[in-house]
């Protein structure tokens, strides 16, 4: 029978990582949410691009 | 976002409103970890009432005559779009007055408690407010003792009771 690796130090230090970021400031975390907006036009200009690339 | 704040703590004092609170993702994060949203939603308790949307219409004004211009449904204030939006029922209504007071940057501003921000989530009921509802749980951001008697309060308990399962592991 195959074997998989145990992921649940894995999703607990997950866990762990998300409640520390609850933990954190308010400003802080909305200063994450802004960089998480700039990422998220990152992502979108490089689909686009990609898209114009492949019509052309 | 301290700028938008400021400009909205300009419109509680120029008495276009009563009392704001911000409610929405923006709120969720001030309880939880970071979330990504596009918008900031403040909810207003208005002195006038009425059924119609126009009742904001003072807020825009005093808004526009400051430079800031309505898009669709947001105002860009600072940077920011800015989502107004009337109580429109009592639940609603109960969560701008009982708001908490918190400081941003150094700037005062008031936001929904996580009891009034779930019952309004599970009355919204969306699948995103349903994760949101479990996320709150997970984290322990709510306490059940403080959010039953707003359900209570607001009819809402049967509806927890039917959809618990989907916040709950």
């Amino acid at each position: 029978m195959k074997t998989y690796p145990d992921i649940s130090k894995l999703i607990k230090a997950k866990e762990a990582h998300r409640r520390a970021l609850a933990a954190l400031p308010f400003e802080r975390k909305i200063e994450l949410v802004f960089k998480l907006q700039q990422r998220r036009r990152f992502v979108k200009s490089a689909q686009l691009v990609r898209k114009r690339r492949i019509k052309a | 976002m301290k700028e938008t704040l400021k400009v909205l703590n300009g419109i509680l004092k120029a008495g276009v409103v009563q009392r704001y609170a911000i409610g929405g993702a923006v709120a969720a994060i001030y309880y939880l970890e970071p979330i990504d949203t596009v918008d900031l939603d403040i909810f207003v308790q208005l002195k006038v009432s009425g059924s119609e949307l126009s009742i904001l219409a003072p807020i825009y004004e005093h808004l526009s005559a400051r430079g800031y211009k309505a898009s669709g449904q947001f105002v860009e204030i600072e940077g920011m779009p800015v989502q107004f939006l009337p109580v429109f029922n009592p639940l609603t209504e109960e969560a701008v007055a009982k708001a908490q007071t918190i400081k941003y940057a150094r700037v005062t501003t008031f936001i929904m408690r996580p009891e009034h921000l779930v019952a309004i989530m599970l009355d919204t009921g969306r699948p995103k407010d349903y994760l949101r509802i479990a996320m709150f749980l997970e984290q322990g951001a709510v306490k059940l003792r403080s959010l039953m008697p707003v359900l209570r309060r607001h009819g809402l308990v049967e509806k927890w009771v039917e959809n618990e399962y989907r916040f709950r592991r």
